[in-house]
């Protein structure tokens, strides 16, 4: 069923007027199920494939689909707030009964209460914005339609703005039919012609710069907040906020841009020293202004941050004031191997009390080619220079008879070490044959974080292969990448560094928590060829009291751990578990936990 | 899938429900400890019940040791006592660094007693934890400039506001510092446009498309 309005006279019509007609007349010709889709909208082609599936699911759910905005006719945008939007555009027609009445920008459906609201995985393209010329007249269009922005905080600005623009290319397999084609501007009216064009007023601006940071739109944030500063040249923090940004989105040549400019006006600021310090990274300019910045702030996170990045590579790490012992409570000792790989990856293996299982994770790092720096974190004391006797030269070694969570462990070794991009491996697992290889092959690329599936050692007995992959779901070579679980990551040092620190009181699930800081400044690239094998408990009781263990340590954390008010029941519990584990078929993704390797 | 898997999947997810079961159950116990904690207060203001609630705090901290609200409970419960409760409130930091509360409660005796490098550290290391956090750079700026770092506590100011440049709150929290740091026209500045946004936040405008 379609909307002709080509015979309209008025440049524009009500939209909550059209859909509710549409809707009725749905409904009255009997539609159980509702499908909207705009004119200038298309649905990928392999949907129709998984529709039975979704609508076997019951007259219960709302389906959500990923809106693609494109701006090529092959390809969309996805940094900030770009790669976010989702609209419901599957429904049962009773959830549509309630009118419609949000004169712009409103759902579907009106009220969806009682309904549960479920991600259907599927692309849909919006065509409208695909040329520069189509997204200045959506923006104009919008900016008359709505002067105050009462249906838009976040204004309409942002719609013809390509700075910083992160563009993909549809993958392969979920592309759309028909093609999109110039239409001659039948698809809008002249903006002109509804009223004055007015540009966003500033609260609108620093409301998009707050959401466009959510995934990674750090860049065209920082480009607002310098128009903001170019409009208003007196207000003195709103650049420095800018620099502040534009380093966010490791765009270091402006930053350092940024950074000059501020100092030109106040060279007291210290956050501008800071950051164009950082931005010049080691070389004799940065050194000026670690000397002017000490001058000016004395001993603080500021100047010792900005020296250590630029001594990391020749830091005596083992000193006994060296930046690591601040994660550990009580003392500890580091021994520096005498032939420790110099490598672009640094890899942090962590261990407790000196188990058996360490010393073949070192050898498979080891093995691997190119090399890479390993740093061994054993906690809890034990044997660990007997255990690790062979690999010594070839290591640094910090033990510590304390015990430590894993996120301490992760951040001595974050500390400890370095390489540009930092790895991690538990104590349990190895890497087998192109782990860094591949890993390093996908940063090279760009890729500020790299996750990896999880495979059976070789040779595993059949309980450990079928432990594996039920365990594993989400982290199997084979895994549909919109199921995909990214742990295991590897990691840029620059972004660690604006994420953080891993917390350091987690008993499980420290990876989780860090990796959601991560997922807010950069997406993670999957290298399905880059595989960590995982030893399995070999005997039936042994993987029985491991599994009631990890339990056990999972019920701390969400989706076990009921919100106040409102504490998880057992059956969420027995159904989040199965379909960890594939007892439970998980046709659409939903929140899930991590626990570590 | 085969049988087999299917065997061994359900074992493990059994197995594991069983351990969740568990932990669950001693959530659920220790999560009755804040209600048992005001009905002693209120049963009787006395020593006997304060040490009443000092142990229902530490027994549900013993029970659920990843609750940092439950470290935070403790931590609260041990100060109101005049104990320190220093190792509470950093454990419960150290499970959640995103939550301030925490950090706020660690900061006051250092505060209190006029340990500025200490505080100041403290709040640092904070913010270095979880940089992404408008309210732990705002904290630093805070301490910074009641040490007197007027530059240091800029810095950090600026930093805050770059991560929250759309709440009211953060400026006007920037505004009364450069109160203190002795910058009228910077306050000036940051008052103007807390109070532009407090403004179109009363306009209850909504997030569309």
């Amino acid at each position: 069923m379609a909307w002709d309005d080509r015979a309209a006279t008025a440049e524009l019509t009500f939209v909550p007027e059209r859909r509710n007609r549409l809707l009725a007349q749905a409904r009255q010709m009997g539609a159980l199920w509702i499908l909207a889709v705009d004119p200038d909208e298309r649905i990928e082609a392999n949907f129709t494939k998984r529709l039975p599936e979704i609508l076997a699911m019951g007259e219960g759910n709302l389906w959500t689909f990923t809106l693609r905005e494109m701006f090529t006719a092959d390809s969309y945008r996805t940094d900030g707030i770009w790669g976010a939007k989702k609209r419901i555009r599957l429904f049962p027609a009773k959830a549509a009964e309630r009118k419609l009445d949000a004169a712009l920008h409103g759902s579907w459906v009106a009220d969806p209460t009682g309904y549960t609201i479920r991600d259907a995985e599927t692309n849909y393209y919006h065509l409208r914005m695909a040329t520069p010329e189509r997204r200045r007249l959506r923006r104009e269009l919008y900016a008359t339609a709505d002067p105050t922005r009462q249906f838009q905080a976040l204004g309409y600005d942002y719609l013809d703005d390509d700075r910083g623009m992160v563009l993909e290319k549809i993958p392969q397999g979920r592309d759309f039919k028909p093609p999109y084609f110039e239409d001659h501007g039948l698809w809008s009216p002249d903006p002109g012609k509804l009223g004055a064009i007015i540009p966003d007023p500033a609260e609108a601006r620093l409301t998009y710069v707050s959401k466009a940071p959510a995934r990674g739109g750090h860049a065209q944030a920082s480009h607002v907040l310098q128009d903001l500063a170019d409009a208003d040249p007196a207000d003195a923090d709103l650049l420095p906020m800018a620099a502040m940004l534009a380093r966010t989105a490791r765009d270091m040549p402006r930053t350092q841009a940024l950074a000059s400019a501020i100092l030109d006006q106040t060279p007291d600021n210290a956050l501008a020293l800071y950051l164009r310090g950082l931005a010049t990274g080691g070389d004799q300019s940065s050194l000026a202004d670690l000397a002017r910045l000490h001058d000016l702030v004395g001993d603080c996170h500021l100047t010792r941050d900005l020296a250590s990045r630029i001594s990391r590579d020749t830091d005596d790490i083992s000193q006994p004031t060296a930046l690591w012992r601040r994660w550990v409570p009580g003392p500890a000792t580091c021994h520096e191997g005498a032939q420790i790989s110099a490598a672009p990856m640094s890899v942090v293996v962590i261990g407790y009390r000196a188990q058996a299982g360490l010393a073949a994770a070192v050898a498979s790092l080891r093995a691997q080619d190119p090399p890479c720096e390993i740093v061994v974190v054993n906690s809890g004391g034990g044997p660990i220079e007997t255990l690790l006797a062979d690999h010594q030269d070839h290591i640094r070694l910090i033990s510590t008879d304390q015990r430590l969570f894993v996120g301490a462990g992760r951040n001595i070794g974050i500390d400890a070490s370095r390489g540009k991009i930092v790895g991690f491996l538990a104590r349990d697992c190895q890497a087998l044959p192109g782990w860094v290889a591949g890993r390093m092959q996908r940063h090279d690329l760009g890729a500020q974080c790299v996750s990896n599936p999880v495979v059976p050692e070789p040779g595993a007995s059949p309980r450990a292969l079928a432990a594996t992959a039920a365990q594993r779901l989400s982290r199997n070579p084979s895994t549909p990448p919109a199921q995909v679980l990214h742990s295991g990551r590897s990691i840029v040092r620059d972004t660690l560094s604006l994420a953080g620190y891993y917390p350091t009181g987690m008993r499980v699930s420290e990876d989780t928590a860090m990796n959601r800081q991560l997922d807010r400044l950069a997406a993670c690239v999957r290298a399905p060829d880059v595989h960590t094998t995982h030893k399995e408990p070999t005997s039936f009781l042994g993987l029985i009291r491991d599994y009631f263990g990890r339990g056990f340590r999972m019920a701390p954390e969400q989706p076990f751990r009921g919100k106040p008010g409102n504490p998880s029941s057992k059956a969420q519990s027995w159904l989040a578990l199965s379909w960890r584990n594939s007892l439970t078929r998980r046709p659409f993704a939903g929140e899930e936990i991590s626990t570590s390797e | 899938m085969t049988r087999g898997r299917l065997a061994v999947s359900f074992t493990i997810t059994l197995a594991k429900f069983l351990g969740v079961l568990r932990g669950v159950a001693r959530q659920r116990k220790a999560d009755r400890a804040p209600l048992q904690a005001q009905q002693a207060l209120a049963s009787n203001a006395s020593p006997a019940s304060d040490a009443r609630v000092m142990s229902i705090g530490q027994k549900a901290a013993a029970l659920d040791p990843q609750d940092s609200a439950k470290l935070l409970f403790l931590g609260k419960t041990l100060v109101r006592l005049g104990r320190d409760g220093t190792a509470a409130f950093r454990a419960a930091l150290a499970l959640d660094p995103t939550r301030p509360e925490p950090l706020s409660h660690l900061l006051a005796p250092l505060i209190a007693q006029g340990d500025w490098p200490t505080a100041l550290a403290t709040a640092e290391t904070a913010a270095e934890t979880t940089p992404q956090l408008a309210e732990l750079w705002m904290l630093a700026a805070e301490i910074a400039a009641t040490s007197g770092r007027k530059a240091l506590a800029t810095a950090y100011l600026q930093r805050s506001l770059s991560l929250a440049p759309h709440l009211p709150a953060a400026h006007a929290k920037a505004e009364r510092l450069y109160q203190v740091l002795g910058s009228p026209a910077a306050a000036a500045r940051r008052r103007a446009t807390a109070d532009r946004l407090q403004a179109d936040l009363a306009g209850n405008k909504v997030n569309g498309d």
